[in-house]
C-alpha cells in the first residue's frame, strides 16, 4: 500500500486514524500501541502477505535477543549475544539483498548462482533500526520490556517502508505517551500539511519527471544512440525525480507520524541548495547519515586518529552507504565516487581561503555537477549504460533519435527552481516542529511560514486535490527498491 | 491555537470533500468512461479520448442489455466506423480498436466473451499492415488495459482524476450544443462527427497526400517484413472465438492507396495474406483489392478509412454472401481472385 495510493487515503488512514483517537478517549496507552501495532501489520501485509513472517520473526528475534543481552550485559557472553544478534541481522539483509550480485561475482570460482528473489519492502531500514538497538542495548543506552511497544517502533507504519531511519531513543519514549493526546489537533492539522506538500511533491512532480528519465536510460540501455539533449534532459529529469520522490515519501511519514502525535526525524533539508558535497549529505538522506555517523564512523574511529585514518573512515562510510544502496557495481562506485569527492571538498576546504558570493555560484555549481554525475551512475543498470550517458552528454557518442519530448525542460526548470530557490518543507511548518531537533544552522528563515488558518488550509486542500486528482498515474516510490 | 487547528482542519478538509464529490457528480453524470448502460440528453454525444479504455470499461463494467448483442466486430480504425446497425438486424457491439494488433484480437474476443453474453458471429476485419512485424513491435498491448482495469479501486482513481474530470466537462458540452440532433449514441460518435463534417475534395485530397507522404512509405515499404507467425495467430483467433462463426473481411482501402502498396513490393505479401487466411477459414470477403467501391474517392475520408455510411455496402455484401464491394474467395476462386487483383494494379501502374 502506498502513502500516495487511493486505499490508503480514502480507506486504511481515516480509518485506523479514527479508531485511534476514539481509542485516545477511552483507552490505556498499551491498547493504543496495541491497535497502530495491528494497522502497522495490515499496512505491510497488503503489500504481501508471505513477508510478514519475516518481519514478524525479525522483530520477536531481536526483542528477545535485546532482552538476553540486557540480562547478561556486565558478563563476558553479552559481546557473543551482541555478535548473534549483529550477524543474524546481517545474513537476512545479504541473503535477500546481495546473494545474487555476490553470487554472479564469484560465478567464475565455481560457485553456485542464487536466483534474485523479491526484496522484503524496508528490510533495509528495518534491519538498521534494530540493529541500532541491539548495540544501544549492549552499551547500556536502552531496553524495552514491553514487546507491544518494541514491535511498534520497529514496524509504525508510517517509517516502515522508507525510513526515515529511527532511533529508538527518539521513538520508544513517544509511543509510551500516546495516550496524553497532548496538542492532538494541532498535531493533525499540522501533520496533513506536511502530508499534502509530500504527497504534492511526489504526484506532481517526481511522477511526471519520471517517464522523461525512464525513457532516457531505457532507451541507452537498448543501445539507442540519442540527441544529446536528450542525454541532459534524462540526467537533470532523474536529479530531481529523485529528490521530489524521495523528499516527498520522507514529508508524507513525517506528516503520518505527527497526526499520530509521533515525530520523527527529518531525512531532507533542501539538499540540492548545498554549497560543498560535506553540506549535501549533512542534508540528503540524513538519517542514513546519521545511522552511519554513529554506528560506523566513530566506531571505525572517527577523527581520533589523524587526518589520513579520518579521510578513510569517511571513504568507508560513503562506500557502505553505496552498498545499503543496492547490489551493483553501480551502487559501489557511486558511493565510492562520493567518498573521494568528500575527502577531496574536506582537504579542500582546509586549504582554500577564498571567500565571497562568486565563490558559492562556484561551489554550488561544482558540489551539483558532482551529485548529477553521481546520479547518472546511480540510475545506470550497468556501468557500461553509465559510461554511455557521459558520452552522450558530451556529445561524443550521440544521435539524432529523440525519446522525449522538449515540453519537460518547463518541468525540469520548475523542479530546479523549487529545489534552489523556494524554502523546504521543514522551512514552511516550522512553527509546528514538525520532525525532532535539526541542526539550527541547516534550517534557514523562510519567508513563506505555514499557520493553521483558514488560508493555509485552502492552500492544502488544493494541494491535495491536485495530488487526488493523479491518482490514475501513480508509481511506486524509488527508495522502495533500497 | 486549538481553534485555529479547527479552522485549518475544516478549510482544508470541507473544499476538498466538495470538491470531490463536484467530480464523482460530474463523473456519473456526463460518463465519459462509458460505464453507464443508461444515456441520457447529458451524456448521449461522446467523444473518443481513449477508445481501448473506453470500450474496455464499457464491455466490463455497464451492465448488458436485456437484448444481448449477438454480432462482435473486432479490428484495427478501419472497422471502427462500420454502423453499430449495419448487420442484418443482428445487434452488434464494435470493437474496433485504433492499431490493433492482429495477436490482439483473440484476447479482446476473450475479454468480451468473459463479460457478456458470447456472440453467435464474430467479424475480424482484417487489414494489410495487421501481418507486418513492424507494426506489431510498436502495438499497444489490449493487455495492458485490462491489467491496469484490474488493479485496485481502477474505476474509484479514475473517477477522480483530472483527466474524467476535463473530460466530463468536454461531454457535457458536446451534449449541450448537440441537442436538436437526434441519433443514438454509437460509442464512435466523435470520429463520425469528423467524419461527417469533411465534405469538400480539397481536405479530402490533403488527407490523402498526408498519409501517402508521412505513412505508405515507412510502413509499407522496406520495413515491411511478413511475419511468420500469422498462420499461427489465425488458429489462436479461432480457438477464442469458441462456438461462435467467425467471419473474416479485409477492409477496404482507397485504390490510390493500394496502388502504392502494391508499388512498394507487397503483392507477394497481399497474395500470401489471402492464402494463409483461406488455407485456415475456408473463405474470406475481399473488400482490400481493387473494386468498384475502392475506385471511388468520396467513400473514403482519407484513403484508409471509409465513411460509415458508405461502410453498408460492404456489410451488405458480406451478408448477401460476396458481392461486387466484399468478393467471397475460397480455394476454388482464390487463383482467379489474385490474378484479376494483380492486373489490375498493374493496369493502375501502367496509367
Amino acid at each position: 500500500m502506498l502513502f500516495s495510493s487511493f486505499e490508503f487515503l480514502f480507506l486504511f488512514l481515516p480509518v485506523v486514524y479514527l479508531i485511534f483517537r476514539l481509542l485516545q478517549c477511552v483507552a490505556p496507552t498499551r491498547v493504543l500501541i496495541t491497535f497502530l501495532l495491528l494497522a502497522s501489520i495490515a499496512f505491510y501485509g497488503a503489500w504481501k502477505l508471505a513477508f510478514l513472517p519475516l518481519i514478524l520473526g525479525s522483530i520477536t528475534a531481536n526483542f528477545f535477543l535485546g532482552k538476553w543481552l540486557a540480562a547478561r550485559r556486565e558478563t563476558p557472553a553479552a559481546r557473543g549475544i551482541l555478535s548473534v544478534g549483529v550477524v543474524l541481522n546481517l545474513s537476512l539483509l545479504v541473503y535477500y539483498k546481495y546473494a545474487h550480485f555476490i553470487t554472479t561475482q564469484l560465478e567464475p570460482l565455481g560457485v553456485p548462482v542464487i536466483a534474485q528473489g523479491i526484496l522484503p519492502l524496508g528490510i533495509s531500514f528495518f534491519t538498521f533500526q534494530q540493529l541500532t538497538y541491539l548495540v544501544d542495548v549492549y552499551r547500556g543506552k536502552e531496553v524495552e520490556k514491553r514487546f507491544a511497544t518494541y514491535a511498534l517502533f520497529v514496524s509504525f507504519f508510517p517509517h516502515l517502508i522508507a525510513g526515515p531511519i529511527t532511533h529508538h531513543g527518539q521513538i520508544l519514549n513517544q509511543l509510551r505517551r500516546l495516550g496524553s493526546g497532548f496538542r492532538s489537533n494541532i498535531n493533525f492539522a499540522s501533520g496533513l500539511g506536511v502530508f499534502a506538500m509530500g504527497f504534492c511533491k511526489k504526484l506532481l512532480i517526481a511522477d511526471e519527471l519520471g517517464p522523461v528519465a525512464d525513457a532516457v536510460f531505457g532507451a541507452v540501455r537498448a543501445g539507442a544512440e540519442l540527441a544529446t539533449g536528450d542525454y541532459w534532459m534524462g540526467a537533470f529529469a532523474y536529479t530531481f525525480q529523485l529528490y521530489f520522490d524521495f523528499s516527498g515519501y520522507s514529508e508524507m511519514a513525517l506528516g503520518l507520524g505527527l497526526m499520530f502525535g509521533v515525530r520523527f526525524p527529518a531525512n531532507f533539508l533542501s539538499p540540492y541548495k548545498s554549497k560543498s558535497l560535506i553540506e549535501f549529505w549533512r542534508r540528503w538522506h540524513m538519517s542514513l547519515g546519521w545511522f552511519l555517523r554513529e554506528y560506523v564512523y566513530f566506531p571505525l574511529g572517527g577523527s581520533r586518529s589523524g587526518p589520513t585514518r579520518r579521510y578513510v573512515n569517511l571513504f568507508l562510510v560513503l562506500l557502505i552507504s553505496g552498498i545499503w544502496h543496492g547490489s551493483g557495481w553501480t551502487f559501489i562506485v557511486w558511493g565510492a565516487g562520493h567518498g573521494l569527492l568528500l575527502v577531496v571538498n574536506h582537504g579542500w576546504r582546509n586549504h582554500i581561503k577564498w571567500r565571497g558570493k562568486i565563490y558559492d555560484l562556484f561551489c554550488h555549481g561544482a558540489t551539483m555537477t558532482a551529485v548529477i554525475a553521481g546520479w547518472i551512475v546511480f540510475r545506470s543498470a550497468s556501468m557500461a549504460d553509465a559510461g554511455a550517458m557521459f558520452r552522450g552528454l558530451f556529445a561524443i557518442e550521440s544521435g539524432t533519435k529523440s525519446v522525449v519530448d522538449g515540453n519537460h525542460w518547463i518541468w525540469i526548470g520548475a523542479s530546479a527552481i523549487i529545489c534552489f530557490f523556494l524554502p523546504n518543507v521543514m522551512e514552511i511548518w516550522s512553527r509546528y516542529r514538525p520532525s525532532l531537533s535539526l541542526d539550527k544552522d541547516l534550517l534557514r528563515k523562510s519567508f513563506w511560514t505555514a499557520r493553521l488558518n483558514l488560508r493555509w488550509g485552502l492552500i492544502i486542500a488544493l494541494l491535495l486535490y491536485v495530488g487526488i486528482c493523479r491518482f490514475s498515474r501513480v508509481s511506486p516510490f524509488l527508495y522502495f527498491e533500497f | 491555537m486549538k481553534h485555529s487547528a479547527r479552522r485549518f482542519l475544516l478549510a482544508s478538509l470541507l473544499p476538498l470533500a466538495a470538491w470531490l464529490l463536484l467530480a464523482l457528480a460530474l463523473h456519473h453524470l456526463a460518463d465519459p468512461w462509458w460505464v453507464s448502460g443508461e444515456f441520457d440528453d447529458s451524456n448521449r454525444y461522446q467523444p473518443v479520448v481513449d477508445e481501448r479504455r473506453q470500450k474496455a470499461m464499457h464491455v466490463q463494467y455497464a451492465p448488458e442489455a436485456a437484448e444481448a448483442d449477438t454480432v462482435l466486430v473486432v479490428g484495427t480504425s478501419r472497422s471502427t466506423y462500420y454502423p453499430a446497425d449495419a448487420y442484418g438486424g443482428q445487434k452488434a457491439f464494435n470493437f474496433g480498436l485504433s492499431a490493433l494488433a492482429v495477436e490482439d484480437y483473440d484476447e479482446v474476443i476473450r475479454f468480451y466473451a468473459q463479460h457478456r453474453t458470447p456472440p453467435k458471429r464474430i467479424y475480424a476485419m482484417m487489414d494489410l499492415l495487421g501481418v507486418s512485424k513492424a507494426e506489431a513491435e510498436r502495438r499497444v498491448p489490449f493487455s495492458r488495459y485490462i491489467e491496469e482495469m484490474n488493479t485496485p479501486f481502477y474505476r474509484a482513481r479514475l473517477a477522480l482524476s483530472w483527466d474524467t474530470f476535463t473530460n466530463s466537462l468536454d461531454v457535457l458540452k458536446l451534449n449541450r450544443s448537440e441537442k436538436s440532433r437526434k441519433r443514438e449514441r454509437t460509442y464512435y460518435v466523435g470520429a463520425r462527427e469528423k467524419h461527417l463534417n469533411i465534405a469538400s475534395d480539397d481536405e479530402r485530397k490533403k488527407l490523402f497526400e498526408k498519409y501517402f507522404q508521412e505513412e505508405v512509405a515507412s510502413r509499407y515499404g522496406t520495413s515491411f517484413r511478413y511475419r511468420d507467425d500469422f498462420a499461427a495467430l489465425l488458429k489462436d483467433l479461432k480457438a477464442a472465438a469458441g462456438g461462435a462463426e467467425l467471419v473474416l473481411v479485409l477492409t477496404p482501402v482507397h485504390d490510390s492507396l493500394s496502388k502504392r502498396v502494391m508499388d512498394l513490393g507487397r503483392y507477394d505479401d497481399y497474395a500470401r495474406w489471402l492464402q494463409e487466411m483461406v488455407a485456415e477459414y475456408g473463405q474470406v470477403y475481399d473488400a482490400f483489392s481493387p473494386t468498384a467501391f475502392t475506385a471511388e474517392e468520396k467513400n473514403f475520408r482519407d484513403s484508409h478509412h471509409a465513411y460509415p455510411e458508405q461502410c453498408r455496402a460492404i456489410m451488405n455484401d458480406v451478408l448477401a454472401g460476396g458481392g461486387s464491394n466484399a468478393v467471397l474467395v475460397n480455394q476454388a476462386t482464390l487463383a482467379d481472385h489474385l490474378a484479376r487483383a494483380k492486373a489490375a494494379w498493374e493496369t493502375m501502374s501502367a496509367q
